[in-house]
């Protein structure tokens, strides 16, 4: 039997936005979650909640302590509205801080993190980021931090996001930015529990950014990333191809993508460390070690 | 104007091939320098060179140091198995008359190589293959971030690119300024008798017009190192490519083949070539003055 951590996946999405998606043949973001981590640690015993449904109830406090991990996955609510299915979200992260169980999670999920430990978020004055986010370089905290073992120190990543964190809370680290967006990942410290929240999403491949974008093709095509629904056609077929047909380096090449993209293991490397370093030490620390 | 730099570039080229760029409706390397520099300092007085042809004359008669800088820049010719070559051998003997003289040198590419193999670097194919249209990912290192050569340049950036040998090892005097995945000298100066040399093995100089050109130029070649399945592939690209150089502002086409401000706006894509210029070729007129 191999290692059994706990984790507890939280799929921010309400049912009629995980029923758009998959409609349009894309993953709902928890399985891709459970997926993901299932591929890295393929004994680990993952949970997803939809806490977006009417009537989910979110463990607090002991139940807590059941898990060993929560995972987020990205979401397409908006992080600094003041609704219900948000604050939510923002107690339950803030439930999970307290409880010290690592957190870990993409786009939205860092969003959460940062805001539930007193940060701020904001639309980006540079629009949406969407498909590759190019040249994310670390800061000198990244390139020490333990998430980042064996990553390059620039890499292009999955990426759709119109929101972004403008402002880090003290005991935060922003370990990685680009151009386009000033904090790709931080790490979050708050109420002794630590929070790992990436802006780009290692749990994407080609195949579900292209399902994703099919499902988005008339706002991308009003935003600009496409002049035509034809265009936006082709550019999911060229997705697709590439992802049937990793061989095809002329599209690769076209598309200015590399193994930080084509390579699970160099793109889920934050994943993995974050298994290695937060959620079996906190199995083992839990008494669940073996 | 008593101020405005003298600069010699050499056309790494034999005129047989560029006459068959030219005669194909493109510019030559040496003068997509020229328009760089130019754009950047309109008043500068800039000379050619014929450096690959065997008959080369240096203009009116001038001395490699009547010039206050000296630029060289890509060439389809290969240092590796070209040493006996006579078009190769003269170029990095002029490389060396050019450290010797002291005067400012910048490189691109080809000069990068000839420039290292000039001071006693070894120049080797790149394993990886052929790095063609941009260079992404382009890292600073910490020595680059504090040569002049990248003020006012990020610390990652991408920029035009064509290239099949890099620099495997810098001379002693040599320093390595940028890097990135797929090559690890992208950048470097060296030190050498009495010269100064800055260089990349990128190309700041062409846009994307010209990257068009050489693919069109070079279309069965890219198809055979699988760049294009075929050379409609390679003829569309290249189109693609035109129609975002006439129309930078078409963010459809700049997002789909990801290429950004760092090769559309020339002001950062020129970068590192008005650094050179206003940090070693302005200071040396001023300090023959």
């Amino acid at each position: 039997m191999g290692i059994q951590p706990r984790i507890l996946v939280i799929d921010g999405y309400t049912k009629a936005a995980r029923d758009e998606l998959t409609a349009g043949g894309a993953t709902s973001a928890g399985d891709q979650y459970v997926a993901m981590l299932s591929k890295i640690c393929p004994d680990a015993i993952c949970e997803i909640l939809y806490p977006g449904d009417p009537g989910t109830s979110v463990p607090f406090g002991a139940a807590l302590s059941d898990y060993d991990g929560v995972a987020w996955t990205g979401c397409s609510l908006t992080v600094f509205e003041d609704t219900p299915e948000v604050n939510t979200q923002i107690g339950f992260a803030r439930a999970c801080f307290a409880a010290g169980v690592p957190g870990f999670g993409s786009c939205w999920a860092a969003q959460i993190a940062v805001v539930a430990a007193g940060g701020i978020c904001r639309p980006n004055p540079n629009g949406r980021e969407m498909g590759f986010a190019r040249k994310i370089s670390l800061t000198p905290e990244g390139r020490g931090h333990p998430m980042y073992d064996g990553k390059a120190s620039v890499f292009n990543a999955f990426i759709s996001h119109v929101d972004e964190i403008t402002h880090v809370p003290s005991g935060s680290l922003v370990l990685s930015g680009n151009a386009f967006t000033a904090v790709q990942s931080v790490s979050v410290s708050y109420r002794g529990g630590v929070f790992w929240g990436l802006q780009y999403h290692p749990e994407y491949d080609l195949r579900e950014m292209a399902r994703l974008t099919w499902c988005r093709i008339e706002k991308l095509q009003s935003l600009g990333f496409f002049q035509d629904r034809q265009a936006g056609e082709t550019y999911v077929d060229l997705l697709e191809n590439l992802h049937r047909d990793p061989g095809r380096s002329d599209l690769a090449w076209l598309l200015g993508v590399d193994d930080d993209i084509l390579n699970e293991d160099v793109r889920r490397a934050e994943v993995r460390n974050w298994i290695d370093q937060l959620v079996i030490p906190t199995m083992i620390r839990n008494g669940r070690g073996g | 104007m008593a101020n405005s730099p003298r600069i010699l570039i050499a056309e790494g080229n034999t005129r047989e091939r560029n006459e068959k760029l030219v005669s194909a409706g493109a510019r030559t390397g040496s003068g997509c320098y020229q328009q760089a520099v130019k754009f950047l300092f309109p008043d500068a007085r800039v000379d050619i060179l014929a450096a690959a042809d065997l008959d080369a004359r240096m203009p009116d008669g001038k001395a490699i140091a009547d010039y206050d800088g000296f630029i060289m820049g890509g060439s389809g010719l290969n240092l590796p198995g070209g040493e006996q070559d006579p078009h190769i051998c003269q170029q990095v003997e002029l490389a060396k008359t050019v450290f010797e003289a002291g005067v400012p040198f910048l490189g691109s590419c080809w000069g990068l190589q000839v420039a290292a193999a000039a001071s006693g670097g070894r120049v080797a194919v790149n394993p990886r293959g052929r790095e063609l249209g941009i260079a992404r990912k382009i890292s600073v290192t910490p020595e680059g971030r504090g040569c002049g050569l990248f003020d006012g340049k990020a610390s990652v950036f991408d920029s035009p690119a064509i290239h099949f040998d890099e620099v495997t090892h810098l001379p002693a005097g040599g320093v390595a300024l940028a890097t990135n995945g797929h090559t690890s000298v992208q950048a470097a100066s060296i030190s050498f008798r009495s010269g100064t040399f800055w260089g990349v093995q990128y190309h700041p100089e062409f846009d994307l017009a010209h990257m068009a050109d050489l693919i069109r130029g070079y279309h069965e070649l890219l198809v055979s190192e699988g760049f294009f399945q075929d050379t409609p592939a390679a003829l569309a690209h290249a189109t693609q490519l035109d129609v975002l150089h006439q129309n930078p502002d078409r963010m459809d086409l700049a997002w789909l083949l990801g290429i950004d401000q760092d090769v559309l706006d020339p002001r950062i894509r020129y970068r590192e070539i008005e650094n050179w210029i206003r940090r070693q070729v302005i200071p040396a007129i001023t300090l023959r003055a």
